[in-house]
């Protein structure tokens, strides 16, 4: 791993309202090729977050980091994917969808390491082509290329999904920030999705934030997953700096030394939902976000 | 349920065409048909039990209608006619109450000759039975280089009541003449009534001249900087009646007594205005809103007079044959009612 | 391969052409068989070959072309202005007001209404005839282009932030394709006022010299009692009324709008 994170959020607060409060003093740090994924009940600023990661939103405290740069705007090099099929363009057709990054946003490959290279960064008449040999090779790894002509209205909502992954990976962005994309799925559309995401993560070594109340999703996808929870659940809270347990309080505590659950899934890929190890992760996770004591001892060797 | 559907779909296929049948027949209905007479019909007041005749005249604006306005006022010819209802109408233009005369919503009209005889070549029964006045008429601009008609350049603009009119016959007239064909000046020509006409030439911007009649004609000259290039007797190459009466064939056969007292009442006005009365004046004053001094100077122009003679007929008839604008063989004979 | 709309749409066309085809006969034979002058109530056979004997001659094609062109001209000058209104109004919240109040007086004003102010400031002509018609699209085109920006989805501004789109691009991937279901329509309801207010400015107006559209010709024909000729004139409008509305913006709609399954 690198010695610079890839993306860093530190001290990171939201509100909307005057009043009401999502979190504060938030850290993060996400390193290359990880897979994060951020769970936690609908509400407790998840969305907010990741979009404060990708420059959507900006903070109302700290900052977020991207390779140690400040991040201030949306850039190709954090690509965000949304739950909702509205993200397709309905005008264009799969393959227009595709590569549409490609064609009216810039730079071919996001690569910011000098040494890596792409040798498929083309200028001129060689673009063209260039575009679509990348294009052709994602849709096919997406198993959409058949469907390429398609339009939107005409795909089911996995093949939209699907669209909408190759879509964000066309440009070989480092970082893939994904809001609950397999939400409206069903359940086997979800695991076929989950296969295919993984695969593609494996095969190209990108780093995903992946938000989702889905736990299983989240143990199924993620190297660590870091909890939220709602500002009500801090009752009972033990913590503070010192204890073996980095105890998270609830965000928006009234002192700043709030810190953000992380656990490591020490678990081999293709990870087996039935697996006990799986189930204890599981039943951990759920306590911290439920109403009862924690016995959060970080889970990590 | 199919059953009702059916009959409906049926009943709507019929009830379709039989709309469109409706409108087209209005014109059957309304009037037109040759040989029928609305005796009294048309707008005819709901006298108790008494069918009163009614005719239908149509006025323009203007001075060039001086007798008409005063045998309006002095009720002439419903003295001439007693009995009779006089249903006087002032209509837009003189393509308006030609379609109304078309239609027989209106029996007597008064216009220039170019628009009758064109009327008449295109097949309406109907027939000059007075003239009513002479008049100046004139090319009037504002630019000090155009002297005559070959000095106007392509891009200057000509404004003119529409294609047709007296206005226009007379241009064609001159251009001929001077020129060598009637066409020439065709695409200077712009479609203006008299009032915008006159205030698009004062505003020296959009039109470089204009040909118009009284009022505006004598407004126009008395501007400084204005200036006739071409008078009516120029470009007709004598003199000329400027607006004749016209009635229907049918009145003129199934009521000519009616023919002969519009007639007479007209004598009767033009004997007022003859005279320059103080009488005439007032009454006209009012009729236009004008100031009575400059209403009499009007009056007093060189070209303007009343008087119940057709001059001009042939050479109208003949030039226009020639140009293209009539198509039938007819005489000055052919479209004249005599007096008896 | 049809599919059962476009079967059922070819069904309806044809039984459209029969009803107008009887129209036409029942036309023909109340014109000759009503004993009314051929001058008031011609029929449609003399009609129509005025009409053909127009279209050869030169005369009409000048004329429809005139009249063509100049509401090409101001449909596009209005769209686009349309285009910048929307825009701005969705950019600036007081602009927006701005613009519906502004939207909520003109709209209701007849083309025809502005003729004498049209003729004061801007003389008769070319330049007049074109605000009225600029007039007479550029609302309802601002009015459903301004809706149609609201319908574009929130998500797809994110996607265009995420890859850094220009404004140009925007314009070109986002906000024309997005609005377009909306324009249609505001498309239809501008062209057929503009076409109609055009016809009556045109006849207003006159001509200069040799040119002039569709409305002149009809005064033309008016004013020298060529009642086909009139009629001829008529028909030609009613032709170019329907050939736009049933058939040019259709296909625009079907390879658009209809292709992307966004029609309305």
């Amino acid at each position: 791993m690198s010695a610079v994170p890839l993306l860093e959020a530190r001290k990171v607060g939201f509100r909307y309202g005057r009043n009401s409060c999502l979190f504060k003093g938030l850290d993060l740090t996400l390193h290359e090729g990880e897979f994060l994924a951020v769970v936690g009940p609908s509400g407790c600023g998840k969305t907010s977050l990741l979009k404060i990661l990708g420059g959507f939103l900006t903070p109302g405290s700290g900052t977020v980091y991207r390779q140690g740069l400040p991040v201030q705007s949306p850039s190709p090099h954090a690509v965000m994917v949304f739950q909702e099929f509205d993200q397709l363009f309905p005008w264009k057709r799969v393959w227009s969808n595709v590569a549409f990054p490609l064609k009216a946003g810039g730079k071919i490959s996001v690569s910011e390491d000098p040494a890596a290279a792409d040798p498929s960064e083309k200028k001129g008449p060689d673009r063209p082509r260039e575009i679509d040999r990348r294009v052709e090779e994602i849709l096919r790894e997406v198993g959409l290329y058949e469907f390429r002509r398609y339009f939107p209205y005409q795909l089911s909502g996995g093949m939209k999904q699907r669209t909408a992954l190759a879509r964000s990976l066309v440009s070989r962005p480092p970082i893939l920030l994904m809001d609950e994309p397999f939400g409206s799925l069903d359940a086997q559309k979800r695991e076929e999705l989950q296969g295919l995401l993984l695969r593609m993560w494996d095969e190209h070594g990108f780093s995903v934030v992946f938000v989702t109340h889905d736990i299983s999703e989240a143990l199924v996808l993620a190297d660590r997953i870091m909890v939220m929870r709602l500002p009500e659940e801090k009752a009972g809270e033990e913590g503070g700096p010192g204890t073996a347990a980095a105890g998270g309080r609830g965000p928006c505590a009234s002192d700043d030394s709030v810190q953000s659950i992380f656990l490591d899934i020490d678990l081999p890929r293709p990870r087996v939902p039935q697996s006990p190890v799986f189930r204890e992760y599981y039943r951990r996770i759920f306590r911290l976000l439920g109403q009862e004591g924690v016995d959060d001892r970080d889970s990590s060797q | 349920m199919k059953i009702f559907l059916k009959k409906k779909r049926t009943a709507e296929r019929l009830l379709l065409p039989l709309l469109f049948i409706l409108p087209l027949l209005l014109p059957a209905c309304g009037g037109g048909e040759k040989g029928t007479a609305p005796e009294g019909e048309e707008g005819t007041a709901p006298d108790a039990g008494s069918h009163r005749p009614v005719l239908t005249i149509a006025e323009q604006y203007g001075l060039a209608y001086a007798p008409l306005q005063i045998m309006r006022r002095k009720a002439f010819l419903e003295e001439e006619l007693p009995g009779y209802r006089i249903d006087w109408q002032r209509l837009g233009n003189t393509a308006a109450i030609r379609e109304a005369m078309l239609a027989g919503r209106v029996d007597v009209g008064f216009m220039g000759i170019p628009p009758f005889l064109i009327g008449y070549d295109r097949g309406m029964e109907w027939k000059i039975f007075t003239g009513l006045s002479e008049a100046p008429l004139g090319l009037v601009t504002w630019r000090k280089d155009i002297r005559a008609l070959t000095d106007f350049r392509p891009d200057d603009r000509i404004a003119l009541p529409q294609p047709g009119s007296i206005q226009h016959i007379l241009l064609t007239m001159a251009c001929e003449r001077q020129m060598g064909s009637a066409a020439a000046l065709d695409d200077n020509l712009v479609t203006m009534n008299h009032p915008d006409g006159m205030q698009a030439l004062l505003g020296r911007r959009d039109i470089t001249a204009h040909f118009t009649s009284p009022p505006y004609l004598m407004e126009e000259l008395s501007e400084p900087g204005m200036r006739q290039v071409l008078s009516g007797t120029e470009a007709m190459g004598g003199e000329f009646t400027f607006i004749v009466g016209a009635a229907l064939d049918r009145l003129l056969w199934k009521d000519p007594a009616a023919v002969e007292a519009l007639r007479r009442a007209l004598d009767r006005a033009e004997a007022l205005l003859r005279d320059h009365s103080e009488e005439a004046v007032s009454i006209l004053a009012g009729e236009y809103d004008i100031d009575p001094q400059r209403l009499r100077v009007y009056l007093e122009w060189p070209g303007l007079s009343y008087g119940r003679s057709v001059k001009g007929l042939e050479e109208f008839i003949s030039f226009m044959r020639a140009s293209g604008y009539l198509e039938r063989e007819f005489g000055s004979r052919d479209v004249v009612e005599e007096e008896k | 391969m049809s599919t059962n709309a476009e079967l059922s749409e070819r069904g309806r066309r044809r039984r459209q052409i029969g009803v107008v085809l009887l129209l036409l006969i029942i036309w023909e034979a109340a014109a000759r068989l009503s004993g009314v002058s051929p001058l008031l109530f011609p029929p449609v056979s003399e009609v129509v070959r005025t009409l053909i004997s127009d279209l050869g001659r030169g005369v009409l094609p000048g004329r429809i072309g005139y009249s063509l062109l100049i509401v090409a001209e101001g449909v596009g000058i209005g769209l686009a202005a349309a285009l910048l209104l929307s825009l701005a109004g969705h950019a600036n919240r007081h602009i927006g007001m701005a613009v519906d109040t502004l939207v909520a007086l003109m709209h209701p004003l007849p083309g025809i209404a502005l003729l004498p102010i049209v003729i004061l400031w801007a003389g008769v002509g070319h330049t007049a005839v074109l605000l009225i018609i600029v007039h007479s699209v550029l609302w309802p085109l601002t009015t459903s282009i301004t809706a149609g920006i609201r319908t574009i989805a929130q998500h797809l501004y994110d996607v265009s932030r995420n890859f850094r789109l220009n404004p140009a691009r925007m314009a070109v991937h986002l906000i024309v394709p997005g609005i377009f279901p909306h324009m249609m329509s505001g498309m239809r309801i501008g062209w057929a006022r503009a076409w109609r207010a055009l016809i009556a400015a045109e006849m207003v107006f006159g001509a200069a010299g040799g040119g002039g559209g569709i409305g002149w010709y009809i005064f033309q024909k008016r004013v020298f009692m060529d009642t086909r000729g009139l009629f001829a004139g008529i028909l030609v409008i009613m032709l170019i009324g329907i050939l736009f509305e049933s058939y040019l913006f259709d296909a625009v709609e079907r390879i658009t709008i209809r292709k992307w399954g966004v029609s309305r």
